[in-house]
């Protein structure tokens, strides 16, 4: 008894930090098989949880515990906070500190209280930008509390057992390059941020008493260009002009076999034209086949998951929206059912090793038996091109029968996709006949499907066989019918989350980590609603903010100044970039555009006026800057 | 002089074939002359039927009135023309394109967004893929009558200069007034006329006919 007590006292203890209580939870869980004692702290919702483990070449006492995420946030120094205490363009150099909010302070005292007693601190948050950042936050509070403490960080893209213990025998120094990165990009979301939104809003309160008195008209660098997505694709769509088209179809009827033929002209915007055509191939409607030609063709598998295509894919075939989806995902992450779903990868590491995790999911009723299959021929994922270095496409990492509603829905697509991804295009036959008719020429094709592979397991996506009757060339035959029909082009489609997801990813809009909380806030600020359909329309307000700065021509909803900033980002991540250098030069680019957008205020008051009523002379008082 | 007049009209009609009007000739020849002898340059034979080609070229037929094709080709439903028709290009549209989108192209306000979607594989593109199709007013200078590209071409585009003289030649299909033209039944002589380019920019064009 005597002697334990002394080991216990002897051991080296070690102060663990995870992102979030329940990631916490698991890995505690995974490292301590189990074993883990639960213990509480300040904070109610995040514990400690204890266990002893072997690392630094010795067995240590852990505390494993958690923040909730940011524990520090980035503000105005004091004064700078209240709304009427300066005049906006000032915020792009207010001095700024980082503070620990009020709901956060019970966190901190825990870290502060369990560091003392400690040797190491291992960083367990979670492996993107924004958890290298909250690891320095964890480090600035408790070097602050101890000093000589010395900081690691563990790697890891999955909570299981593999996984944990490489990331804790391969500890690395933490990645300061990433966390000024995300300090940049705070801080300019801060200064930014603050600067548009008091000014645009104390603005318009007073221009437009009656409907905006009590509203808050936020800006973002973000949330801008992803509202002038949906304003740009809403007036495309006005101002379309539909036009009528005309084309020549020709149907053939074998054996109760029906072969349509498309023109090879297509259509055509004229008449006239298309009448006389029309005409040439009924005075004398005999088809000649001139050609015809088979070839395998394939259907493509899935590419392996990254966040991006996770989103779109479950927005669409699931119609989970994208919030919804990273937060299920998230929760499928932390529990150790999927590896992290933060990720730019897709394309499968070599040393994953695949079989074991198809081999896993052989249990299930439904798609147990398509997992057998592959392991006979092995897996084969089908990769993409992109690789952040960090984490592995999204897939399945331990089987689960036990979910419900939409985390059920959202595991069964990741591990169906997995599955479709490491297995076999599916292949069909396809057979393409080319008619003549007095010199126009028709084409039908037919396809036979050999083996439908994937997309046995993969509902999301069809594929529709389609018989035609058996020709060869020199063929002549009298078509059932030849006939003229016409039709009228039509606007292209509103945007739906996935193509507005598409658009900001191209445009370097937000990272595959924010995309939905920026449709998020325009969403709440009333800038856009969704149609039943799913399809984002602008509200009168998104409408008029975005006409009024497009107006001014600083084109702050389009997206080039943000992507360019989010490429700074990218070069602070690689060191390739000097972090105050990039600050200083998106500070005074957005400065510029600032001061130019106040100047023209008045232009934003027209084009809301257009949308809100009449606007009521602005005037200046001193309560009311600028 | 009246030999020199009848040798150039012999000269374009064997060689261009074109039958020109004696009194567009005479007229013609007369104003060339005293052009060059203002300038002092040869006024041997060649120059001048080169030079009277030339300002047929730049003409516009429909003040030289003059007149090749049948008359009544648009109430006819089917026939076939043969000879030799020099005529001029009065409009020219792409009607395999949508109007709309030719439009978005001249003002420069085509957007690479607008088919941008989430969807690429499974959905069919938002617009299918247009086939190219010219199709032209035409005049003998006193005739009007429609044309249309009915085989590709390599010699004629939307680009080509309102006034452009073309020669359909050979057997030619017309159906209700709409001759069907191909690379081996046109010739393309070129030339403009003034008045057409500066009356019809593309983008009135495009606008009118939306
Ligand atoms: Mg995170």
């Amino acid at each position: 008894m005597r002697f334990s007590l002394i080991k216990f006292a002897t051991m080296v203890r070690v102060l663990n930090v995870a992102e979030k209580n329940d990631a916490a939870k698991c890995i505690a869980e995974v490292m301590s098989r189990g074993t883990a004692r639960k213990r509480e702290g300040y904070s109610k919702f995040n514990k400690l949880y204890e266990f002893e483990y072997n690392v630094f070449n010795q067995n240590c006492n852990m505390t494993m515990t958690s923040v909730s995420g940011h524990l520090l946030g980035l503000d105005f120094v004091g004064q700078y906070r209240k709304w009427y205490s300066c005049n906006p363009v000032q915020l792009f150099e207010t001095p700024v500190t980082k503070i620990c909010p009020d709901n956060f302070i019970d966190i901190k005292r825990t870290l502060e209280r369990e560091v003392k007693g400690c040797k190491y601190l291992v960083i367990w948050t979670d492996c993107d930008r924004e958890g290298e950042n909250i690891g320095f936050e964890i480090i600035q509070v408790c070097r602050e509390a101890k000093p000589s403490i010395q900081v690691y960080r563990a790697r890891f893209s999955e909570i299981t057992p593999q996984a944990i213990n490489r990331a804790i025998q391969n500890l690395v120094p933490p990645d300061q390059n990433v966390s000024d990165a995300v300090d940049v990009r705070t801080e300019l979301d801060l200064r930014i941020g603050a600067a548009f939104t008091r000014f645009q809003t104390l603005r318009l309160q007073k221009v437009f008493p009656e409907v905006l008195s009590d509203q808050l008209i936020s800006y973002g660098s973000c949330q801008f260009p992803t509202l002038g997505f949906v304003v740009e694709r809403y007036k495309q769509v006005e101002a379309f002009i539909p036009e009528p088209f005309w084309k020549i179809k020709v149907t053939h009827f074998l054996d109760d076999v029906k072969a349509e033929f498309n023109w090879k002209r297509n259509r055509l915007f004229n008449y006239q034209a298309c009448q006389v055509l029309y005409e040439q191939c009924t005075e004398l409607p005999v088809a000649t086949v001139t050609d015809v030609r088979s070839k395998s063709k394939n259907k493509w598998r899935p590419q392996a998951l990254d966040t991006v295509e996770l989103e779109k894919l479950a927005s669409r075939k699931l119609r989970i929206n994208a919030k919804e989806t990273m937060k299920i995902a998230e929760k499928l992450y932390t529990n150790g059912f999927i590896s992290y779903p933060r990720t730019e990868t897709n394309i499968f590491p070599k040393e994953l090793n695949l079989t074991t995790l198809v081999e896993d999911q052989t249990r299930d009723p439904n798609w147990g038996e398509f997992a057998r299959g592959i392991l006979q021929n092995g897996p084969h994922p089908r990769n993409g091109n992109k690789t952040d270095n960090a984490h592995p496409p999204i897939h399945p990492i331990k089987y689960t029968a036990t979910l419900q509603g939409n985390e059920q829905k959202l595991y069964e697509f990741i591990v169906r996709h997995f599955l479709a991804c490491v297995s076999q295009d599916a292949q069909g036959f396809e057979t393409t006949v080319d008619i003549d008719i007095t010199e126009e020429q028709f084409t039908a094709s037919g396809l036979m499907i050999i083996g439908k592979n994937y997309l046995e397991v993969y509902p999301y996506e069809r594929w529709n066989a389609k018989e035609i009757p058996v020709y060869n060339v020199g063929d002549k035959f009298e078509p059932s019918s030849i006939e003229m029909v016409s039709g009228e082009t039509s606007a292209p489609p509103l945007l739906s989350e996935a193509d507005l997801i598409s658009l900001m990813d191209k445009h370097g809009i937000g990272t595959d980590a924010t995309h939905a909380e920026h449709i998020e806030t325009i969403k709440n600020r009333s800038y856009v609603g969704l149609r039943p359909d799913g399809r984002f329309v602008p509200g009168h307000l998104g409408m008029g903010l975005v006409e009024g700065y497009d107006s001014m021509g600083y084109e702050m909803s389009k997206p080039n100044l943000r992507a360019n900033l989010e490429n700074d980002l990218k070069l602070i991540c690689e060191g390739k970039k000097n972090k105050d250098l990039a600050l200083q030069e998106q500070i005074s680019k957005y400065r510029e555009v600032f001061i130019q957008a106040c100047d023209q205020a008045m232009k934003l008051d027209e084009a809301l006026a257009q949308y809100l009523g009449e606007a009521t002379q602005f005037t200046a008082t001193e309560t009311s800057l600028p | 002089m009246i030999n020199e007049s009848s040798e150039i009209k012999n000269w374009m009609l064997e060689t261009h074939r074109i039958r020109v009007q004696d009194d567009w000739l005479e007229a013609c020849i007369e104003w060339i002359k005293e052009e060059q002898q203002e300038t002092n340059t040869d006024s041997n034979i060649e120059n001048v039927r080169n030079l009277v080609f030339e300002q047929w070229l730049m003409s516009d037929l429909r003040e030289l009135s003059s007149q090749c094709l049948p008359e009544g080709l648009s109430s006819q439903i089917k026939i076939e023309l043969n000879g030799n028709f020099p005529l001029q290009i009065e409009s020219i549209v792409d009607v395999g394109t949508s109007c709309y989108s030719q439009l978005q192209k001249v003002q420069g306000t085509e957007n690479a967004n607008v088919g941008l979607s989430a969807d690429t594989t499974l959905q069919p593109a938002w617009e299918p893929k247009p086939s190219k199709m010219l199709y032209f007013k035409l005049t003998d200078g006193t005739n009007d009558i429609q044309a249309m590209e009915y085989k590709p071409f390599s010699s004629l585009n939307t680009q080509t200069i309102l006034g452009t003289k073309i020669l359909v030649y050979g057997s030619v299909i017309c159906r209700r007034g709409v001759l069907l033209l191909k690379d081996d039944n046109t010739h393309v002589y070129g030339g403009e006329v003034d008045s057409l380019i500066e009356n019809n920019p593309p983008e009135k064009i495009l606008q009118k006919a939306l």
